[in-house]
């Protein structure tokens, strides 16, 4: 490709901050501190795992790392231009460049247009191509993501989930993007359709240079296409490092539950490892330090007076967690049986 | 004598455009305290198996052929109101996916579960009123006082799947029914789930038959599994048999399927789609996609049959046994 050499990252995040007001009485607003001061960058090429548990902030921060929703604070950049200043025909102009792959395939496509409009719709839209081109365009989308010519005058709903995912990912290359965020591209698939998508989206990220942001709570998914990991809790990162660091040598409390509750190599492992007493709070009023501390087995007072930021425990491997920065606590302290079935 | 026995069991649903055969032949064997898995990818028939043993199925699903035996009663066969009044949520419990839709919004958790209480086990007011706090702590709820004055919607999706469970357990059932359990909790919940499940079994001897698509769910709980394909028993055994060396190609493809951290290259899939039901492939309804598909499978539906080391298959060729019991690949 012709571009020039990119010095700094593809896309940047700097304390980022969404908050979303609701209504918590007759008169009282309060705010969901949805995403809270998150930094991250992703170079050119690469592939971000966002991990967490449900409302932890990761969709949110996907759809205002793109600029789909404005953020309460902070700064997004991609490549040289700060996306939170700006508006209008420039904001516009740039949106081709950062698409989104939605975790509802059906939801997230128009049920009263054809899937091939579906897909030429942002190449009218942004003026890609001539409309006497736009049909070629559109099948050769087609066929890169795997989708028969005979698909192409179906409506979604006459498509299998499988299919229609497809054709999210069609629209989202169609303007040729640079920035791909996936939210949950193939949890609503099964074991065998996922592989294949799997495996596309793979190919996919090679074949159009991509560089995305790939948001799950499936962590074997994650395991497999990223490249590095940041684990989100209550808004906040807790832990950012290369994937085979984050899945095999936590460092952060909370990672080490997370991957405790997944399989590893061996499926028919059953040991118990650290296990978190009961749940996460409500992001409204997050514990004020570590946000982890009302529920982590390693807390010390300084965990609640405290607030502790990312740190590196290695050059490319944060944290934020004071204990396990000072080497206090390691990856085997959470191999450690605990048993805690009460919530 | 097995707990419950399904022999040849078939569920069509009869729609406008033709039958579909959603079941066909379905048998399996649940022994006391044991826990089964019953493994499959949509449209496989596991929640419709477990749908037509309780007959809880909707229209136009009907059991079509089969037995459904428990405690020596057919329950196909058995009056609505016998199944009703001494099987159904007292000797069987089933509990969904979605524990807070199953929930009744309008009332307290405490209401329902002193309902069945009184109902079910004839006990009075108070009596009902002090074992549902029994309950709650015997799936661990803290503060069960409290929680029994809360409304569903006030409940996190964990703590919801919980008091399903304990209204499940209310009328100390021997065989629970787990259709997907934990699907749509998030993982750590799901890991509370498990083990709080592990441990009721363990504690009351209760057997579980737990519907899943999610093999790394079925490896953490289950003694044996069965693998449904197109509403057949592609394969059936101890857990580790199946995992370590799986002899039907569709389960050696179902484990090969899952993505992973350290894997190289494309992942192995399963080609083409799942079989059409309303026009399944004749013998094998697995033999378009298998790697390992000769003329006869696409003639001749294969039996179940004991395999080494100690499964039961349903192939005409099937994949070789592992010599190392290694839990790489």
């Amino acid at each position: 490709m012709a571009e020039q050499a990119l010095a700094g990252p593809m896309l940047a995040v700097e304390k980022l901050v969404k908050h979303y007001p609701i209504k918590t009485g007759a008169f009282r607003t309060e705010q969901v501190r949805a995403v809270d001061g998150v930094s991250f960058s992703v170079r050119r090429g690469e592939t971000l795992g966002l991990v967490g548990e449900s409302g932890c902030g990761k969709s949110t921060l996907g759809r205002v790392a793109l600029r789909l929703e404005p953020p309460t604070s902070g700064a997004v950049r991609y490549r040289d231009h700060d996306l939170t200043r700006l508006r209008g025909g420039p904001l516009r102009h740039l949106r081709p460049k950062l698409q989104m792959v939605f975790q509802d395939p059906l939801g997230s496509l128009n049920p009263r247009m054809k899937v091939s409009q579906t897909v030429a719709e942002p190449l009218l839209l942004h003026r890609l191509a001539a409309p006497r081109e736009i049909r070629t365009r559109v099948r050769e989308l087609f066929d890169r993501v795997g989708l028969s010519d005979e698909l192409l005058d179906r409506y979604p709903h006459e498509l299998s989930g499988g299919q229609q995912q497809r054709v999210g990912i069609a629209r989202a290359l169609a303007p040729r993007p640079e920035v791909m965020v996936l939210d949950e591209p193939t949890s609503a698939l099964d074991v065998s359709v996922q592989a294949k998508l799997i495996n596309l989206l793979r190919r996919l990220k090679e074949d159009f240079d991509l560089t995305q942001v790939f948001i799950s709570h499936d962590l074997s998914v994650i395991g497999y296409l990223t490249d590095r990991v940041a684990v989100m809790y209550l808004g906040e990162i807790v832990e950012l490092g290369p994937t085979a660091k984050i899945f095999l040598m936590p460092r952060h409390p909370y990672t080490g539950a997370l991957m405790s509750a997944v399989p590893g190599e061996d499926l028919l492992d059953r040991r118990t490892r650290l296990m978190l007493p009961g749940e996460v709070p409500s992001p409204i009023n997050p514990p004020p330090a570590c946000r982890l501390a009302p529920r982590c087995p390693f807390v010390k007072d300084r965990c609640r007076e405290e607030k502790q930021v990312l740190q590196p425990v290695e050059p490319d491997h944060l944290v934020a967690c004071w204990r396990a920065a000072e080497g206090e606590i390691s990856t085997e302290d959470f191999e450690r049986t605990r048993l805690a079935l009460e919530v | 004598m097995a707990l419950l026995e399904v022999s040849d069991l078939r569920t069509s649903f009869f729609l406008r455009s033709g039958e579909l055969r959603v079941l066909d032949g379905v048998s399996l064997e649940i022994e006391a305290g044991e826990v089964l898995g019953l493994v499959g990818e949509t449209g496989s028939g596991k929640s419709v198996t477990a749908y037509s043993i309780t007959r809880l199925l909707k229209q136009p699903g009907r059991v079509v052929g089969g037995e459904v035996k428990w405690d020596g009663r057919d329950l196909v066969r058995l009056w609505e109101s016998e199944l009703e009044q001494e099987i159904r949520g007292k000797e069987i419990s089933m509990i969904f996916q979605s524990p807070r839709e199953a929930l009744n919004p309008v009332i307290t958790v405490g209401r329902q579960l002193t309902q069945v209480l009184r109902i079910r086990r004839g006990m009075d007011r108070r009596e009902a009123r002090a074992e549902a706090i029994r309950i709650l702590k015997s799936v661990y709820i803290s503060d069960p006082e409290s929680r029994l004055d809360s409304y569903p919607h006030e409940l996190s999706g964990g703590m919801a799947q919980r008091i399903m469970i304990a209204l499940a357990l209310s009328c100390e059932p021997r065989l629970l029914i787990a259709d997907e359990p934990t699907t749509g909790l998030d993982v750590t919940t799901q890991h509370q789930i498990v083990l709080l499940l592990r441990e009721l079994r363990d504690r009351t001897g209760m057997a579980i038959l737990l519907i899943t698509h999610d093999l790394a769910l079925a490896a953490q709980l289950c003694d044996r599994v069965a693998v449904l394909y197109a509403g057949r028993i592609a394969e059936m055994g101890p857990i580790g048999h199946l995992f370590r060396s799986p002899r039907h190609p569709y389960t050696a493809a179902l484990l090969a399927s899952r993505p992973r951290l350290g894997l190289q290259g494309d992942i192995l899939t399963i080609p083409g789609n799942v079989a059409n039901l309303m026009r399944p492939p004749g013998g094998c309804r697995f033999h378009p996609r298998c790697p390992n598909a000769t003329q006869v499978c696409a003639q001749q539906q294969p039996p179940l049959e004991p395999m080494d080391p100690g499964q039961r298959v349903a192939c005409h060729n099937p994949m070789p046994q592992r010599q190392e019991l290694a839990a790489s690949g």
